[in-house]
């Protein structure tokens, strides 16, 4: 309606128009409705209609100035401005170098085992001789390997009679080379089945007894004492090397090649073991509790009984771990309420709580068995004395009282009875009470650490333990910082400072030298490499800045933006096309 | 051969028989989002599943427990130190033994992505951080109020199911869960999982995009709704037919369970992730999430040879009085830890040089007429210099 | 006799005057009653249960635990809980104090408080330590880890006690226990008014008991009643104690539990603790009074002691004595209550108890049999005598006053009852950081004098986001006078982000502590007399939280409204009205008129 009216009186003076005055008059629809003007200009034909004054150069110059400046402002100011406050701060780390060694393309662990032979009854040459074949057994025996024995003869002669072994060996192989994983000692005996062996409890030494006949002549190529001992130290080393090979091939995809030796059961068996070891750490933390539905026994002589049974124990450990005690009595405090109530076996006249219900024994709603502070695992051990109308109280399948929780620790339950021989239970259990409670708990921490049943030689299971965990901590020091670079590049909202990087180069070069111990023999100084090189690494996973921003949608990002920035864009965008249309044209004309 | 080493192959007789358990340990996290009284549902789904949980068998410390309001002790409460999810109020949820992990402010969307990815403070304590390994099976519940592919915390923040997802990766990468349970109810939770990409999580929810999930029920004298359906349904399968850790009903029958005509929404179930698919993730048991299975190694009463263990013991001892002593002579390396030991040490002996105090200062009043002579003096003598000035200027 | 009555005008019936000589003895001796126990015994607790004034019951629990500080460094825990000597040991705290408080004191009505104060905190969580460290930076890394320890055992948010809550305050708080062999201590103290006291805190409390819940006076504990009291506080004290000779040390904690309980309201069954009307029939009416109708009462006032009995006023029963106490000799006596001799009290129990009458009569405690129940029934009773409330030596509260967002002020009023002599006090305020005093503006008037009570002043004053503001004074407040003290103080105005989900609620303020110089304990220990003003709720200015993308909207368009004005103003060229169609530029309307011309003449042309 409003626009027909708006047109009526335009069309009504176009019609007046001149067809030659057409465009002038289209334009100047303003007019007043007397056309004596127009028709004076028709009249005269030369239109003369007020031209606007030219621009001056200066208008046009400061005009282009103002819009460049406000360009100027936007493009080196505004945009800097905008990007450095919304950017993401992303140390740049070694991501392919990260990705290779989680690949196990850097490292492949081999474990070379020297092997000292302290021959003194051989001339050299019949040594080097029996040395020689024997190796040549080995290696045809061998089939894995990554891990392989080297025999060498040990250079200083021998001198100690047979009494003081142990400490004479103690000192000639550690004064000599702590390295020498095992020294075999070649007695010459006359009497008894010859060869035979001897492995020593607690010294890393193999003492071999031959009859001078056996001694391989230069000339053959295999004799009985050469595959006798190439036997012997197979079998040593067979639970070590299925171990390692279990590791390998579990953890990295790489060596799963090597993993042919391994029969089943071995695996299930390794399988189980891994299952049942708490994770390496250098630190454990131990707690002994003393727990009783009543308020007997309050008391017990935990610390004497630490002191005898277990302080040897966790010393020999040190080079690989170190441990914390401490230990709680509490009372009031039965097993969980949840499980199926013991009932009295007539047979075992005790009694009998079942298989089944020892996974719910613990009672984690009362006891206060986890640990407020500190890092690192606690292995917990639970002493428990029944109540004393549930005493004795036994495990109804084997009449045991202990069992073991893998990755958790070991629960003994001792009953007052044969605690102390009377009819109540004490109020305080001595130390000698505590023996065989103590005892399971060795043999449950041994296992919880992972300790291999074979060779029946402490230093032996020792040094094989440091070098499983050397391996373990490598492949999950590398298996981290594999992770690390995939997030890197998975989740790009994520800062990334520093130290993030700092750690990583940390990470990899104490992988590197834990990874050139291992191929040197140094196993010790692998153990602690790679020890510093898992913490760093999840020092650096674990960095707590690394915490993407809360996820902010794209269009929710435009609908932020968009209010400001839209008005603001489009007159400079305008301007700016005015002005190089203006150019252009110019230019043209 | 010795004692504790032949008990050991003892021990490894009777494990022959004893079957293998995937997981070793069993979390789970439980995080209401809402705050408010009127939001009391929410707060009882969490702690009636916190219930379940703790009665199957997942110690206090291995549950994560998020509680972002105070209901029991809440001044509105008519049931001082109680929550009920049911209008009966058979059972108090609240109870005489729990342990809440974060409460009030502390529930936020970081501290919950803290808490997955393990970037904590490192005086974080244990109890409040979720130490698992690639050998743990976690349960994670959240309820709230949501909408599509988002989770409102405190009704102050959000997070969304990239956040989620990325926060799931991010503990598969670094082997911190062998399976995830992931239970949501809240409206649209079907959304919230619908992101997921890292494998082994089996995720449900409570209804799918544009659905609400509704409560269930309310108690007059609370005053408020005190549960969710879709929780609710969930809770009486697990209590009815779960009844103790030993139970072998598997996941299937769970879902089986849901009736969209009593829950008023479509449960979600979400399988694809899970390795294995869908009959896999069907099969696993009930008390794979929700209990503690914790797989126990009896070993035999067998006797055993004390006096041996104890020369062993003392032989041992010798062993390591010969090795301290090697030690001693050579430059042998030592455990990386005592040197940490010493540098702290070192440390500190630095920082006792530079003792200083700090903290409130003696103030005394000011007595006496000087500051303001000071101040009258000082104004007089601007007010001088500019007569002057203008004294000056007029000539 | 007569004017010592008039004292008390508090008291709660003139009948009590009649026995007011002998309660006042028995008072002396309430008060050494709780302090006696040999640092000697590794366990003593106890139970003191006091009827107060309009059917509220005092029930203070005292446990105490030693450990010798031998086995405590070796990490052999035996009544010491092991996962507190942990969190102590990490963090080389000596000394620890912890609080968790509800509800508010009626010193009105109530009297003295028990411990004289030193064993309750103000609203909320409150702790404070004294911490090994070499240098203070050493000594607050400490203490960070030993609040976020302690927040991880007692399921409180004592992790939010970070720098803006920390003071260290200079007079307020001198050690308990003996710190001959160790160095360097500093004192930290940190507040957390707006925390909230539940089931989740008690939970831990009782697991640090030998005897847990399950015996002993420990088993009253129930989280049910224990947070329906109209005031109820937990605390935790750790402190060393050694023998004359500084040797012998042990490590002994102290856990205490103090409630008023309603007596009516905590008897009300749990299933159902709704109160209904009584029908008329039976209500007491006042019969003086006319009434014009049957269904109307005027309800009597009842002046019998009610009824009660241990198990239903604590909804669960005495499970006998903690056996780890021990059997005889004062530290047996496990149960007192303190009421005039004429209340009747029966002891239901199956197994052997003891009951000795001391202090005149006026305390009753029993020794509990081991492993049989154990109730005390008190009938409702008429009563002709009760017993006199110890006046508390101050009365103190704190408001806050004026209007608006910007600004307000606090004022303290603390009176001092006593006619003879006047009372010297230590007065701490811990202020968050957005609460800024104006210290010139800090004012203290005394009604009877013109002197300035403050005799000293200690000041920190706030730094944004990094520390609260520490003031502390001395004062002096002569007798039977009340003070006046006020200061101004600035509300700041937060980041959008610092803002709690439930900013309109307010932000808490924490209670003032005040600390007796003057009066000695009555305990007679080193414990000192306090006080505790309650908590204050400040609003501060909030934003609305519900529009953020309006407000960027709207200030948005405000901005590139200006911006527009402003750039075209520069860039355009300006010529008169006419001159526009000259250049050619008629806008869009021209443009189209021309098309339109431009096909009329094309028509026309024809």
């Amino acid at each position: 309606m409003r626009c027909q009216q708006l047109s009526t009186p335009r069309r009504r003076h176009h019609r007046k128009m001149p067809p030659s005055t057409q465009v002038d008059a289209l334009s100047t629809p303003t007019r007043a409705p007397d056309g004596s003007e127009t028709a004076a200009n028709a009249a005269e034909g030369a239109p003369a209609r007020r031209q606007p004054p030219p621009e001056s150069n200066e208008s046009m110059w400061t005009r282009r100035a103002v819009i460049f400046s406000f360009w100027a402002v936007v493009v080196f100011l505004g945009l800097p401005v905008w990007w450095k406050t919304t950017a993401i701060y992303r140390a740049d780390l070694p991501l392919q170098a990260m990705t290779d060694w989680a690949d196990g393309k850097i490292c492949k662990p081999v474990f070379p085992l020297r092997i000292a032979v302290e021959a003194s009854a051989l001339q050299s040459p019949d040594a080097q001789h029996l040395i020689r074949t024997t190796q040549h057994a080995l290696d045809d025996l061998n089939e894995f390997s990554a891990h392989h024995l080297r025999l060498m003869l040990a250079d200083s002669p021998w001198t100690a009679n047979l009494s003081q072994q142990v400490v004479s060996d103690g000192l000639r192989i550690s004064g000599k080379d702590e390295d020498i994983a095992l020294t075999i000692r070649l007695v010459p005996v006359e009497t008894g089945t010859t060869p035979r062996s001897h492995l020593q409890q607690y010294a890393p030494t193999l003492d071999v007894y031959y009859a001078a006949n056996q001694i391989p002549p230069a000339s053959s190529t295999s004799s009985p004492l050469a595959t006798f001992i190439a036997h012997e130290l197979h079998k040593m080393f067979a639970e070590e090397q299925a171990q390692l090979a279990y590791l390998l091939s579990t953890t990295s995809s790489a060596h799963s090649a090597k993993i042919k030796s391994l029969s089943p059961e071995t695996a299930a068996e390794l399988e189980r073991q891994s299952t049942r070891a708490l994770k390496y750490a250098p630190t454990y933390h131990l707690t002994f509790s003393l727990f009783s539905p009543t308020f007997v026994p309050s008391a017990w002589e935990i610390e004497s009984a630490l002191q005898q049974y277990l302080a040897p124990l966790l010393e020999s450990f040190s080079s690989i771990s170190n441990f914390t005690v401490d230990s709680q009595v509490q009372l009031y405090a039965g097993f969980s309420p949840s499980i199926r109530q013991p009932e009295y076996d007539e047979t075992l006249n005790a009694w009998t709580l079942r298989k089944e219900d020892l996974s719910g024994f613990i009672n984690a709603a009362e006891w206060p068995l986890s640990p407020s502070i500190g890092i690192g695992p606690t292995v917990n051990f639970v002493l428990y004395v029944p109540d004393q109308s549930q005493s004795p109280l036994l495990v109804k399948e084997n009449g045991g009282n202990s069992w073991l929780i893998p990755q958790w620790g070991g629960v003994l339950i001792l009953n007052p009875a044969q605690a102390a021989n009377t009819a109540n239970t004490p109020t305080t259990l001595t130390r000698e009470a505590l023996a065989p409670a103590m005892h399971t708990f060795a043999n449950q921490l041994l296992s919880l650490l992972g300790l291999p049943q074979t060779p029946n030689s402490l230093p032996l299971r020792l040094s094989t333990l440091k070098r499983v965990r050397a391996a373990s901590l490598l492949f999950s020091a590398s298996s981290t910082l594999g992770a690390l670079a995939r997030l890197t590049r998975a989740l790009p909202s994520i800062p990334i400072p520093d130290k993030v990087a700092i750690s990583v180069d940390f990470t990899t070069d104490h992988l590197q030298q834990a990874c050139n111990n291992l191929r040197e023999g140094r196993f010790q100084g692998a153990l602690e490499h790679a020890r510093i090189a898992e913490a760093e690494a999840e020092k650096a996973f674990f960095e707590r800045s690394m915490v993407g921003q809360v996820y902010f949608p794209d269009e929710h990002k435009a609908a932020v933006y968009l209010p400001l920035m839209g008005p603001v864009a489009v007159p400079l965008l305008m301007a700016a096309l005015k002005e190089f249309k203006g150019l252009s044209a110019r230019r043209r004309g | 051969m010795a004692s504790p080493f032949r008990s050991l192959l003892t021990l490894l007789l009777l494990l022959a028989t004893c079957t293998l358990a995937e997981h070793t340990s069993n979390w789970a996290v439980l995080v209401s989002t809402s705050r408010f009284w009127f939001n009391y549902r929410h707060l009882a789904n969490v702690l009636s599943l916190y219930r379940t949980v703790k009665r199957l068998g997942i110690p206090d410390s291995q549950i994560i427990l998020m509680l972002p309001d105070d209901m029991a002790c809440n001044p509105r409460n008519a049931f001082p130190g109680t929550v009920y999810n049911n209008a009966d109020r058979a059972l108090d949820l609240y109870g005489d033994n729990i342990e809440v992990d974060y409460r009030g402010y502390e529930v936020t969307v970081e501290n919950f992505i803290r808490l997955m990815t393990d970037r904590v403070g490192e005086d974080m304590p244990r109890s409040k951080r979720l130490l698992t390994d690639d050998r743990s099976n976690i349960l994670v519940y959240m309820t709230g109020h949501g909408g599509n592919e988002f989770l409102k915390f405190q009704d102050a923040e959000e997070i969304s199911a990239f956040d989620l997802a990325d926060a799931f990766e991010q503990m598969w990468e670094k082997k911190r869960y062998h399976e995830m349970l992931f239970m949501i109810d809240t409206c649209q939770a079907n959304t919230m999982y619908s992101k997921f990409y890292s494998p082994n999580i089996l995720a449900t929810g409570s209804s799918e995009i544009d659905q609400s999930s509704y409560s269930h029920h309310a108690d007059n004298d609370v005053g408020v709704a005190v549960i969710d359906r879709y929780t609710y349904y969930n809770l009486e399968f697990l209590e009815t037919q779960v009844r103790d850790p030993t139970s072998k009903l598997t996941m299937g029958e769970l879902f089986d369970s849901y009736d969209e005509e009593l829950i008023h929404s479509h449960p979600g179930i979400r399988y694809d992730l899970f390795h294995g698919g869908e009959q896999a993730a069907r099969s696993r048991l009930v008390m794979d999430f929700f209990g503690n299975v914790q797989n126990v190694e009896v070993e035999g009463g067998g006797r055993r040879n004390e006096t041996e263990w104890q020369e062993e013991l003392r032989a041992i001892e010798g062993m390591i009085a010969e090795a301290k002593r090697r030690h001693n002579e050579s430059l042998h390396t030592r455990p990386q830890l005592e040197h940490l030991v010493e540098e702290v040490e070192a440390v500190d002996k630095l920082r006792a040089q530079s003792v200083r105090k700090e903290g409130a200062v003696r103030v005394d009043e000011e007595q006496g007429w000087t500051k303001q002579v000071v101040g009258a003096a000082a104004l007089l003598g601007c007010a001088g210099i500019w007569v002057a000035g203008s004294w000056f200027e007029s000539l | 006799m007569r004017s010592h009555c008039l004292d008390n005008s508090f008291q709660p019936s003139p009948r009590g005057c009649n026995a007011a000589m002998l309660s006042f003895l028995s008072l002396l001796f309430f008060n050494l009653l709780i302090t006696f126990t040999a640092a000697g015994q590794d366990y003593y607790e106890r139970l003191l249960l006091r009827p107060l004034p309009q059917s509220a019951l005092l029930a203070s629990f005292n446990f105490r635990s030693n450990e010798s500080s031998a086995s405590f460094d070796q990490q052999n825990f035996r009544y010491f809980p092991r996962s507190l000597g942990q969190i102590l040991q990490h963090a080389r705290t000596k000394e620890l104090h912890l609080r968790f408080s509800l509800g508010r004191w009626d010193a009105e009505s109530w009297g003295q408080r028990p411990w004289d104060g030193a064993r309750e905190g103000g609203t909320g969580v409150e702790l404070w330590a004294w911490l090994e460290a070499q240098s203070e930076e050493e000594a607050f890394s400490r203490w960070l880890t030993l609040t976020n320890a302690l927040s991880g055992l007692f399921c409180a948010s004592l992790n939010f006690i970070d720098a803006t809550k920390t003071i260290r305050p200079v007079m307020s708080f001198q050690p308990e226990g003996d710190h001959h062999n160790s160095s360097n201590l500093h004192l930290l103290h940190g507040t957390l008014p707006h925390e909230v006291v539940c089931t989740e805190n008690l939970t831990p409390f009782l697991k640090l008991l030998p005897c847990k819940g399950k015996a002993g006076v420990s088993s009253l504990l129930d989280g049910h009643k224990l947070f329906d009291a109209s005031w109820q506080t937990m605390s935790i004290d750790v402190r060393p104690v050694c023998g004359k000779d500084g040797a012998d040390c042990v490590l002994e904690m102290e856990q205490s539990v103090d409630m008023v309980l309603d007596i009516d309201r905590s008897r009300r069954p749990r299933d159902n603790p709704i109160p209904r009307p009584l029908p008329i029939e039976e209500i007491a009416c006042d019969t003086s009074k006319h009434y014009n109708a049957e269904d109307t009462c005027y309800p009597l006032h009842k002046s019998a002691e009610p009824g009660w009995n241990l198990t239903e006023i604590f909804g669960r029963p005495l499970k006998g004595a903690c056996p780890l106490t021990d059997g005889d000799g004062e530290g047996a006596n496990t149960v007192c209550i303190n009421t005039p001799p004429e209340r009747i009290i029966q002891a239901n129990t199956t197994g052997q108890y003891l009951e000795t009458w001391i202090a005149s009569d006026t305390v009753r405690c029993y020794k509990l049999p081991t492993g049989s129940d154990f109730d005390l029934n008190l009938p409702e009773q008429e009563m002709t005598t009760g017993l006199i409330l110890a006046t508390p030596p101050l009365f103190a509260a704190r408001s806050i006053n004026g209007h608006g967002q910007e600004r307000g002020s606090i004022q303290a009023i603390i009176r001092n009852p006593s006619a003879t002599d006047a009372v010297e006090f230590v007065y701490l305020e811990s202020l968050p950081w957005f609460m800024k005093p104006y210290l010139h503006t800090l004012r203290a008037r005394v009604d009877t004098t013109s002197t300035n009570p403050i005799q000293e002043t200690y000041y920190r004053p706030a730094v944004d986001r990094a520390r609260g503001t520490h003031l502390e004074l001395r004062m002096l407040i002569p007798a039977s006078s009340t003070l006046t003290l006020t200061y101004d103080f600035e509300k700041a105005i937060l980041r959008y982000t610092e803002y709690p989900p439930d900013a309109n609620r307010g932000f808490d303020v924490a209670p003032a502590v005040l600390k007796l110089l003057s009066s000695q304990s009555s305990l007679g220990d080193n414990k000192g007399v306090y006080l505790r003003t309650t908590s204050l709720l400040l609003p501060l200015p909030t934003p609305d939280f519900s529009m953020p993308y309006n407000v960027i909207i709207l200030t948005s368009t405000v901005m590139a409204l200006g911006f527009g004005n402003i750039f075209n103003l520069l860039v355009r060229r300006f010529v008169g009205a006419e001159e526009v169609m000259a250049l050619g530029a008629g806008g869009l309307r021209g443009v189209v008129a021309a098309r339109v011309a431009a096909m009329r003449t094309r028509l026309l042309g024809r």
